[in-house]
């Protein structure tokens, strides 16, 4: 039996999107026997990466359940769509980074979770410039 | 949870990738996994792994759990930061819930105060439940692992960490910084974090 | 054997609009790590329990300082104050002086009285008298000089107690050592009733929780960083503190992050409070060698404290000089919050009494990161963003004479917005640095907060 894939589409083929724009797509899960599943969840979210711990703040959040028969054909693709917030935008600093994405989380009755993720780009920060040779690093 | 590396422009010595539990022990030669779980079981799941800062105890003690648990097990792990001196009350109420059958797994158990440390281990010892932690000096256990670091192991991590990603650090930028903190890995991966950010932005390609 | 367990997802359940109901949670939650704590700084234990434990220890505290404090005004403050505002002068005859013998364990003291002869309304009355404490003196000489000036069948004027005639002291006055001395129970006090605060703030919360009340609290508190967040821009301080500052060139008066008076007040009060404690316990001890009957242990017991003492004058003294020769510095802004590609006006004054070789404003960025590195937490900053704005300098700048100017502020159009989150941020400010003759330089540091430019899109997705 071949492992389940999820694949995520984002619509306009857009990585870059603006604050207060609509990001919609869709998400589709091949090869995965319904009867194993127990729920699957979609979240458009963003992260930290760097070299602090990770915080993460989820903007939007949806969960179907196989009890509630919300599932509906796991063959055809599943929609998705929200409005993005002002902030935070995505940035790639030096060490403080914000990543947006979609992830799609398919939640098994028995066994670990198979999560995929879709990155986007919110806003157009640009990344900080390297470091002048007389500037300081940090101040008091 | 363990995501596909993010390939845009991520760095591979975040911190979200040093945690103990996303990264894989490496074993010196010789050892394995399922040796150490071996000889946990024929010590009646108690041990301890000691080593100096920056070397791998809380990665070798979270890559134990799962394995641990693959033996039947059940685990309860804790890790206790700077001035935890005594344990929580539900921990130990889920530790005696488990006799018989648990493995309590404490990170840093020398920040107990010293009676919790003996009620910790008299605990174990009369609910039967197994005790393996990880701390800086001897906890009076079986000794199960010593950590220590070496510019090959070291290494190894360091490939496994840039697995995916552009090869921007090499060998010797982490000897060099090995070397400078003393055997301490996580330090050195956080100084390569910024190595390998500086190398990223100004197209610096490292060579093979 | 798979035990459910808990790590992030707790973090993301905190976070996300539309909470997660708990069997929710417990479905969500798998393969995750249990009793996972990771941050230092958390409670461990029951919550309950501990916050009551604190709450018992801080207010056994506020009640030990004040029945202190009572004791000590009724015992020590009313009687004195009866004795200067009540009671009634009269004219008395000394009759005979004395010095009393008092035995105690702590050893051999005495007290100064005195005879005397007073009439009240056709009742006279003979008590033994001096002051309304009755207090003793460590020699026999002292108590003796006390009423060496007391002659004998001679009158001198008396004060009665109008309630008890029979009452009556022939000095009145303050003793000074009784401030000083209540300033012990007052600290018992003032920890106890902040404690108690702090107790009721945080009781039964998480450290989640807690962390996010610190940061609305410190929003509130005089020269400090911004933590409250605007609802329209999530993780983005909003900068109330600024915007409710009015500034008198421009539109709005930075507030420093750390203010110099705020420093001065908390060394002052530790100054008086410290000094004043050690003082009695200094008092004893020079008098026990002005008797002749050096107390050794007490000598040698009260030197480290009374050196503390003296070290924070000493602190006290030069940061004093230090403010008033380097005034306060007032950082005004035309706008706020500022957006990226704005341009705005910037209004510096600088105060004092100094000779400044040079003074620069400057405009940077900075990220933070919080990271747990084996057992501890550690902070690590970088600076991402650097921009002088002005540079001046060689200039005197006397009392009522501070330097002044303008300059351009501009926000670089791709800049990265003011962001705050639990383990990182990103943190704009503007910086005034001086040099100055004769002293070391100083750096003062204003915060502000930079929002996202707002683009107008026609309600499509991505951008071109």
């Amino acid at each position: 039996m071949n492992n389940p894939e999820i694949t995520i589409r984002l619509d306009d083929n857009g990585r870059t999107y603006w604050p207060g724009a609509t990001l919609s797509g869709e998400y589709r899960i091949d090869a995965l026997e319904s009867q194993k599943l127990q729920a699957i969840e979609v979240s458009v979210l963003w992260y930290s990466e760097g070299k602090g711990d990770e915080d993460l703040g989820v903007h939007e959040f949806w969960r179907k359940d196989a009890e509630s028969r919300e599932l509906g054909d796991l063959r055809r693709p599943d929609r998705f769509s929200t409005v993005l917030p002002q902030s935070p935008l995505s940035y790639d600093g030096q060490i403080v980074k914000i990543r947006w994405c979609v992830r799609v989380r398919v939640i098994f009755r028995r066994g670990r979770d198979l999560v995929c993720q879709k990155l986007f780009r919110l806003g157009n920060v640009a990344p900080p410039k390297p470091p002048r040779p007389n500037q300081p690093e940090r101040t008091g | 949870m363990r995501v596909q590396p993010n390939l845009d422009k991520s760095n591979p010595f975040c911190a979200a990738r040093l945690r103990p539990g996303t990264i894989d022990f490496v074993f010196e030669q010789g050892k394995s996994l399922e040796q150490l779980v071996d000889s946990l079981a024929a010590n009646g799941w108690r041990g301890q792994i000691t080593g100096g800062h920056g070397t791998g105890k809380s990665t070798l003690l979270a890559a134990l759990t799962p394995a641990i648990e693959g033996r039947g097990r059940l685990v309860l792990s804790i890790t206790l930061a700077a001035g935890h001196r005594h344990l929580p009350r539900r921990f130990l109420r889920s530790l005696a819930r488990a006799a018989g059958l648990g493995v309590a797994a404490i990170d840093g158990v020398e920040q107990l105060h010293v009676w919790n440390r003996l009620l910790l281990k008299r605990l174990s010892q009369t609910r039967r439940v197994g005790l393996v932690v990880a701390s800086h000096r001897s906890a009076r256990l079986p000794r199960l692992y010593e950590t220590a670091m070496d510019d090959s192991r070291a290494w190894s991590v360091v490939q496994r960490l840039q697995d995916g990603f552009p090869p921007h650090v090499r060998s010797d930028d982490l000897v060099e910084r090995l070397a400078r903190h003393a055997g301490n890995l996580r330090e050195a991966l956080f100084d390569l974090y910024d190595l390998y950010e500086e190398r990223s932005r100004t197209g610096c390609v490292s060579p093979t | 054997m798979i035990v459910e367990r808990w790590q992030y997802w707790y973090t993301l359940t905190i976070e996300t609009p539309n909470c997660l109901e708990d069997s929710e949670k417990t479905l969500v939650a798998r393969n995750f790590r249990y009793y996972e704590k990771k941050r230092g700084n958390r409670r461990t234990g029951s919550r309950l329990f501990g916050s009551l434990g604190e709450a018992i220890f801080f207010a056994a505290l506020l009640l030990a300082g004040c029945v202190a404090i009572i004791l000590g005004i009724v015992w020590l403050i009313v009687p004195e104050w009866r004795v200067n505002h009540g009671f009634v002068e009269n004219t008395c005859k000394v009759v005979e002086k004395r010095v009393v013998e008092v035995k105690s364990e702590k050893g051999v003291f005495f007290r100064p009285e005195v005879k005397i002869d007073y009439e009240v309304q056709g009742v006279t009355y003979s008590p033994y008298v001096y002051d309304i404490h009755h207090l003793t003196r460590s020699t026999r000489e002292e108590a003796q000089a006390a009423i060496e000036r007391f002659a004998e069948q001679q009158a001198c004027p008396c004060w009665y107690d109008p309630v008890d005639p029979n009452s009556a002291v022939l000095v009145r006055g303050y003793q000074w050592w009784i401030w000083p001395a209540l300033l012990i129970p007052a600290s018992f006090v003032v920890i106890g009733a902040g404690g108690l605060v702090y107790t009721a703030l945080h009781w039964g919360k998480s450290a989640e929780r807690r962390a996010a009340t610190v940061q609305s609290v410190s929003a509130a508190e005089l020269f400090d960083r911004p933590a409250a967040t605007d609802a329209k821009y999530p993780y983005i301080p909003d900068g109330a503190e600024i915007t409710s500052s009015p500034g008198t060139r421009l539109a709005y008066r930075l507030p420093l992050t750390h203010s110099p008076g705020w420093t001065l007040f908390g060394l002052l009060a530790a100054c008086i409070a410290w000094n004043g404690a050690v003082s009695v316990f200094v008092v004893t001890v020079v008098r026990c060698f002005l008797a002749g009957t050096p107390d050794w242990p007490m000598t040698l017991f009260v030197l480290p404290f009374l050196a503390v003492g003296i070290a924070l004058v000493v602190v006290f003294a030069r940061l004093l000089r230090r403010a008033a020769g380097i005034g306060p510095t007032l950082v005004e802004i035309s706008d706020h919050p500022l957006l990226p590609g704005n341009r705005y006006r910037l209004f510096l004054s600088q105060s004092g009494n100094l000779t400044l070789k040079s003074i620069e404003v400057l405009l940077i960025c900075e990220e933070e990161a919080v990271f747990l590195q084996g057992t501890n937490a550690r902070t690590e900053s970088r600076g991402v963003f650097w921009q002088p704005l002005h540079v001046g300098g060689g200039t005197i700048i006397r009392p009522g004479e501070p330097l002044e100017a303008e300059c351009d502020l501009p926000i670089p159009a791709e800049a990265m917005h003011s962001f705050r989150a639990r383990h990182n941020q990103v943190e704009w400010k503007l910086i005034v640095r001086g040099e100055i003759v004769g002293w070391p330089s100083f750096q003062r540091s204003f915060p502000v907060v930079v929002r996202p430019a707002t683009v107008a899109h026609a309600g499509g997705g991505a951008a071109p």
